[in-house]
């Protein structure tokens, strides 16, 4: 009997802990990041009574005032990738959320999802958001969906997964060219692509020469809630104190409710 | 022992009450019905097809963005900006504005659903009733300095009396002040803020939408930045937020702080040396700039020492697409003040814009008007243009030039407030449902031109502008598409400016033959600088005083129109605008209103409480937001959405066509 052929094995991908650092100083609050989310994960605008609690935001950008002060920043808040005992992982009863080793990225797996919300109390960032409604369009308007991205269903729970349809297409592109990793900036959220001043600069966090671990390394970076201790892969930085005192002192005052669900 | 029927039935139902507790039927029958319920079979799918990218510029307002379009099966369905460009967060939706639930299908008379053809008919007849009688036919076009503007005049050539209306842009206010002080034509100045070292904007919001987006915001977003931002208002706007400094003045002071810094700058300053100047300009006391402001008169001082000192300083006012022009008195103080800063022709400052080659014209074209300044109930048949600029006006400033029985026509893609007062509304093709002409932006201290491409067939029952022309008896040989093409020959043959393509805007080529190729490819047309402006000469003339709006004891607080760009007008805001609004309260939502927690508190009012907003013109039903970031006694009122025209409403306009404030009342509903 002939010896079958050997098929070789592919080197093992590089490990990735993608993330990003979000400038508050260059924020300007514009809200291109919210639309250009929207329109690429291809949620719908929602009924009338879709207001700020009900609202499917995967990231939203909040005001905020300094206390006693007309001072303001624009903070916008998305889901954190959270890296170590990620608390939405840790209390879903489905498995429907999961971290995916290779890349870092928290994975929410709406077919899985029964909707029990669990992960929404237990996000201190308040970063998830629930389907109250079907997904719909005016007439006609389903044309304009991204064919990269299936709309969700009433009654799950959805977050930013830095819009992962668009790193799977970056993969085959990549492995249609016969390369196993992608190459910096092939790879960018739609949030991060928007930004009309490049406030968020998104890469790997694991790369420790990329323009994102510089920026995170530096010491006005900061993470939100750090005290938490569960391992944000979104940084942020400002010059700004009282900015910084915000996130330190975990009682982010939003000056609007940020109750949603 | 032995097993009684009783005792069968009871170890059956334990053995059942028990076994309903371990099996998964009963958790999977939960689990499948659950997810059975969500599913359902009229849920949009998302389209598959061929992806393709296209490159054009956006057409909703005129900023003209560059756009990059990914397509499925030739429909859009995302967008982005173009290398070094800046979309607003509206023009990431825009591709959608062609479903909007507003959308018109159909022809309406007095705002009621009539068949396209009978209203074209009948709107034909009444034009050419005008026409016999020597009656005064109008166009209002918010969008001027495009060819299809130049077809409106050629139609209206055809008229004994006509009008050729114009609604100015914000971005225009106080250039066209100075315009008018330098001797120039309209539109043909420009902001040179790229060699500015202090930029100081007087109730404009320079970094919200402000012309185009993108190129302030590269200015204050540069690293190591040399140009200081000062900003007076009286609102906590983006504007405010971003400033490096920014002046929170009283409500309607804004003329009193423009008086008091000509006049430190003259004494202290020894600013316009030169210049024949009336001995008022230095007469008006700060003191009394500090008094109507409210802001300490050191903090003025510093911003004068810092506009005297730290040179090329320009001041821009204008005005807001939602909070509406500045009076004219004002806009002619700050035009004063940027000759004294000396702004006026030089680097930095005010700049002659150079015109862009135009084709060769016919003689006898009507001149341009702005609305506020023709005459009242001047106007017998009235023709609106679809585009819109993105801002938002009272319909009374329309309303006020129509005489008694006027017709009105309007040309639009959506049902709107303006729309269901018109005698007829024909329907025309949506944003990217036909070519659209971007001219330059304004502001902009170069001449540009780019074409925004269709991304969608233009559907069945909708008329193009040029048709409804055509019909209304404008030559059938004077076509839009000959106009644009001489445009370009007419660029091709000046041999000026380059030409850049969307995709890779650093590759730009000098114009020669085939511009019109590389426009409708996807290239933007940009002319070449000045190698060095022009001064501009300007007899300086006394400053009338301009008194403040007051709150009286029934209208106890002051109350200003907020909103941005493109969030009302005559055109709605695309679906997905409510993540901004709604949604997140990054703008100010329909039907709200935003006051201090103290102003709140005083009148009994709670965040999210119900309340009636009343000024003198009438009220309306509003929800409180709270906002410490609001000044005290002043109130913030959305004018968003459907209800955004109604809202508007509120506010009395002066006669030089302003709205901005009005005292006001809030009390609990």
């Amino acid at each position: 009997m002939a010896a079958q052929a050997k098929i070789p094995t592919p080197p093992p991908q590089k490990q990735r802990r993608y993330g990003m650092v979000i400038d508050l100083d260059r924020c300007t609050g514009c809200g291109a990041c919210m639309t250009a989310c929207a329109v690429e994960n291809n949620v719908p605008s929602g009924p009338p009574e879709a207001d700020e609690r009900k609202g499917i935001n995967l990231m939203r950008v909040f005001t905020v005032r300094e206390r006693n002060s007309r001072r303001t920043a624009f903070i916008p808040i998305l889901c954190m990738q959270c890296g170590d005992r990620t608390p939405c992982e840790t209390v879903c009863p489905q498995q429907a959320v999961e971290v995916d080793p290779l890349t870092g990225i928290v994975e929410q797996m709406p077919q899985r999802c029964l909707g029990c919300r669990y992960c929404m109390a237990a996000c201190p960032y308040q970063a998830r958001t629930f389907n109250w409604w079907d997904p719909a369009w005016p007439a006609g308007m389903e044309t304009t969906l991204n064919p990269g991205v299936a709309p969700r269903m009433r009654g799950v729970v959805e977050k930013c997964d830095l819009c992962h349809s668009r790193l799977h297409a970056a993969e085959d592109r990549a492995a249609a060219e016969g390369r196993r990793d992608l190459n910096p900036g092939e790879y960018v959220p739609a949030c991060v692509e928007a930004c009309p001043t490049q406030a968020i600069v998104f890469g790997d966090l694991a790369d420790k020469a990329s323009e994102v671990s510089r920026l995170a390394a530096q010491p006005e970076s900061f993470r939100w809630l750090e005290r938490l201790g569960t391992g944000p892969k979104v940084y942020y930085r400002t010059r700004r104190r009282w900015v910084r005192d915000l996130a330190r002192q975990g009682g982010a005052a939003p000056n609007q409710e940020v109750t949603r669900g | 022992m032995s097993a009684t029927r009783r005792d069968l039935l009871l170890m059956t139902a334990a053995g059942a009450g028990v076994g309903m507790v371990f099996t998964p039927v009963p958790w999977k029958l939960l689990d499948d019905v659950s997810i059975w319920t969500q599913n359902w079979s009229w849920l949009p799918k998302h389209p598959r097809g061929e992806i393709t990218i296209t490159h054009t510029v956006c057409p909703l307002c005129p900023a003209g963005c560059g756009m990059k379009v990914r397509r499925v099966n030739e429909a859009p369905f995302a967008v982005s900006s173009t290398p070094g460009g800046a979309l607003c967060a509206r023009g990431f939706a825009g591709h959608q504005l062609p479903f909007h639930q507003s959308r018109l299908r159909t022809a309406l008379h007095r705002g009621k659903a009539a068949p396209l053809a009978e209203a074209l008919e009948d709107a034909a007849a009444a034009v050419e009733r005008a026409r016999r009688s020597g009656a005064v036919v109008a166009v209002l076009d918010q969008r001027p300095g495009r060819m299809v503007s130049v077809l409106y005049r050629q139609f209206l050539a055809g008229f004994p009396r006509a009008q050729y209306v114009t609604l100015p842009a914000p971005e225009e206010g106080t250039l066209r002040a100075v315009a008018e002080l330098t001797g120039r034509p309209p539109r043909s100045l420009g902001y040179d803020f790229e060699r500015s070292r202090t930029i100081f904007s007087v109730g404009a919001p320079l970094l919200d939408h402000w012309g185009a987006p993108g190129r302030l915001l590269r200015l204050w977003g540069a690293p190591e930045r040399k140009i200081r931002f000062w900003h007076a208002a009286s609102g906590n706007s983006r504007t405010a937020a971003l400033s490096d400094r920014w002046m929170a003045i009283r409500p309607d002071s804004e003329h009193a702080l423009v008086r008091g810094l000509i006049s430190i700058l003259i004494r202290e300053h020894g600013a316009g040396a030169g210049l024949a100047l009336p001995a008022s300009l230095s007469a008006f006391p700060p003191e009394e700039a500090a008094a109507r402001t409210g802001v300490p008169l050191a903090q003025i001082q510093e911003l004068a020492r810092e506009l005297a000192t730290a040179r090329p300083a320009v001041a821009v006012g204008g005005g807001d697409p939602v909070a509406g022009p500045l009076p004219a008195a004002t806009e002619q103080a700050l035009s004063v003040l940027n000759a004294l800063l000396g702004a006026l022709g030089t680097p930095g400052g005010i700049v002659e814009r150079r015109p862009v080659p135009q084709p060769t014209l016919p003689p006898g074209l009507p001149a341009e008007t702005t609305l506020a300044r023709a005459p009242a109930r001047s106007i017998d048949v009235l023709i609106v243009d679809s585009a819109s600029s993105g801002c938002a006006w009272p319909l009374e400033l329309i309303q006020d030039k129509l005489a008694p029985d006027a017709v009105t026509i309007h040309l639009s893609a959506f049902r709107t407030a303006w729309t269901a007062q018109a005698t007829w509304t024909l329907p025309v093709p949506a944003p990217f449902e036909a070519w659209e002409e971007i001219p330059e932006t304004p502001g902009s201290r170069l001449a540009s031109w780019s074409l925004a491409k269709p991304l969608f067939p233009m559907p069945e029952g909708a008329i193009s502008p040029e048709a409804v022309l055509h019909r209304f008896g404008l030559p059938e040989d004077q076509t839009l598409d000959a106009l644009l093409q001489a445009k370009a020959a007419a660029i091709e043959k000046a041999g000026r400016g380059v030409v850049r393509p969307l995709a890779e805007p650093d590759e730009s080529s000098p114009v020669g033959e085939g511009l019109w190729d590389q426009l409708t490819e996807g290239a933007v047309w940009v002319d070449d600088p000045e190698p060095a402006p022009r001064p501009l000469r300007a007899a300086i003339p006394d400053l009338p005083d301009l008194p403040q709006v007051a709150s009286t004891a029934q209208f106890p607080l002051l109350a200003t129109p907020a909103g941005s760009r493109g969030g009302a007008g005559s055109m709605p805001s695309p679906p997905l605008a409510s993540k901004l609004t709604r949604e997140s309260h990054l703008e100010p939502a329909a039907g709200e209103v935003r006051v201090h927690p103290r102003t709140a508190e005083s009148l009994g009012l709670k965040h999210r409480g119900r309340a009636v907003l009343a000024t003198p013109k009438g009220e309306t039903a509003v929800v409180v937001r709270t906002d410490p970031g609001m000044a005290d006694g002043f109130v913030e009122v959305a004018i968003e959405g459907d209800r955004g025209a109604e809202t508007l409403a509120l506010f009395p306009v002066s006669r030089d066509g302003a709205w901005r404030w009005s005292p006001a009342q809030l009390r609990r509903a």
